[in-house]
């Protein structure tokens, strides 16, 4: 490996390396997702250094591959592309954790509104009549609310 | 409980049920609809789900009297249905059976009766209303007709019974069937053949009923564009295909 280019990869794991741990002082990378990122870091290092060579020539020997860096390049990314993957799972549970979460919200909102407990929302003063409207329709809730204990039985 | 005013005594056959209705940006409609719905089955206590509309939809179901559930930020059409069945369930009222419906009167009120009626005769646990069971009405456009009749035949011929509107959004639900549908596998934008699919292998007993449809006044459909209605046919695809592979959760015991 010529130096100027093995300088240019040191120079980019050390980057990378800073630019996560001041992500993780700053509070805007949190710990738990950060030993990827590490790891990312420490391996794009050690494609340049000497003692670590021997990991070029058998990843191209295993994979059957001529030509060295494209065996890097291709492991590369694989892993990128797993690293996204899992990225998308979190995300999946994330969007149902904040469904559900915007669901009980709403709900329990309109059983406070119910119980004329909410203080009156500004954005629903728009229509003058709602008030006194809203409550003559509905039955009556029975005098003890039971509905607190139904929802948590029931989730 | 207070009783609400003089009733007569309530017949045996006093259907407590609650109508659903999901509305996004339904301004201007809303009101009209929860009348009509009022009139057409005054035994149903009526809830407007508001999918994080920006306009005054919440505001004016409250001041027409339906009770209102809004969710916090827009998040589909499915949600919004679970939102109602996580209400139904959990509301001090016992709900038996529930009636869903559209908020852009697309859905004639006069039919809820009828669809409850199915599920409280104990029968069936839902009740699909299906446009294409009488003659003439809204005939939907030709693209969106092929994907209704496509997933129709594989919702048929899977849950061995005859399916000519999966797409319908007009159906009733008994309690075990909501209960059922709060577990995160009830999709969040579009439920369709999978979700009765996911009924029938979970051990539900589901039937159509005819129902008359209008078509959408103000004309924006679920499936327009050019990407949509081909990301919907995929989806559909792999929706069917995972609630194959996977086992149902079994449902909650019939007692109440």
């Amino acid at each position: 490996m010529p130096l100027q280019q093995k300088l240019v990869t040191i120079g980019a794991a050390v980057l990378v390396l800073v630019v996560i741990f001041e992500l993780v002082r700053k509070r805007k990378l949190r710990e738990e997702y950060s030993w990827l990122w590490l790891l990312a870091g420490v391996a794009i290092g050690a494609v340049a250094l000497t003692p670590f060579r021997f990991l070029v020539a058998f990843s191209s020997r295993v994979l059957g591959s001529e030509n060295p860096p494209a065996a890097i390049f291709f492991l590369g990314f694989v892993a990128v592309t797993l690293l996204c993957l899992q990225f998308s799972v979190r995300l999946s549970r994330m969007t149902e954790q904040v469904k559900n979460l915007g669901q009980k919200i709403g709900i329990l909102e309109a059983q406070l509104r119910m119980q004329h407990t909410l203080p009156v929302d500004p954005s629903l003063e728009e229509v003058d009549v709602l008030v006194e409207d809203s409550a003559s329709d509905a039955r009556p809730l029975p005098e003890s609310p039971p509905a607190l204990e139904d929802t948590t039985a029931e989730s | 409980m207070i009783p609400p005013m003089s009733d007569p005594a309530p017949t045996p056959t006093k259907r407590n049920g609650l109508a659903i209705m999901p509305a996004y940006n339904e301004s201007g409609q809303i009101t009209g609809v929860i009348k009509s719905l009022r009139k057409a089955a005054p035994e149903f206590d009526i809830l407007v789900v508001d999918d994080g509309s920006r306009d005054h939809t919440a505001a004016e179901a409250l001041a027409a009297g339906a009770m209102v559930v809004r969710h916090p930020f827009n998040m589909g059409y499915g949600a919004a249905l679970q939102t109602g069945y996580k209400f139904a369930a959990s509301s001090p009222r016992h709900y038996d059976v529930l009636v869903q419906l559209d908020a852009d009167g697309q859905h004639d009120p006069k039919y809820i009766y009828p669809l409850a009626d199915r599920v409280l005769s104990g029968e069936v646990d839902v009740c699909v209303g299906s446009r294409f069971l009488v003659g003439g009405g809204y005939i939907p456009p030709f693209a969106r007709r092929v994907g209704m009749v496509l997933f129709g035949y594989i919702a048929s011929v899977v849950t061995r019974r005859r399916v000519t509107d999966p797409t319908s959004g007009y159906q009733a639900l008994g309690r075990r069937v909501f209960e059922y549908f709060q577990l995160d596998l009830f999709p969040a934008d579009y439920p369709d053949a999978d979700v009765l699919i996911l009924l029938h292998r979970a051990g539900f007993r589901a039937e159509e009923q005819p129902v008359e449809m209008q078509k959408n006044p103000i004309g924006q459909s679920m499936h327009g564009g050019v990407i949509r209605p081909l990301f919907y046919v995929f989806k559909m695809f792999l929706s069917i295909f995972v609630t194959l592979l996977r086992e149902p959760p079994p449902p909650p015991p019939s007692a109440r």
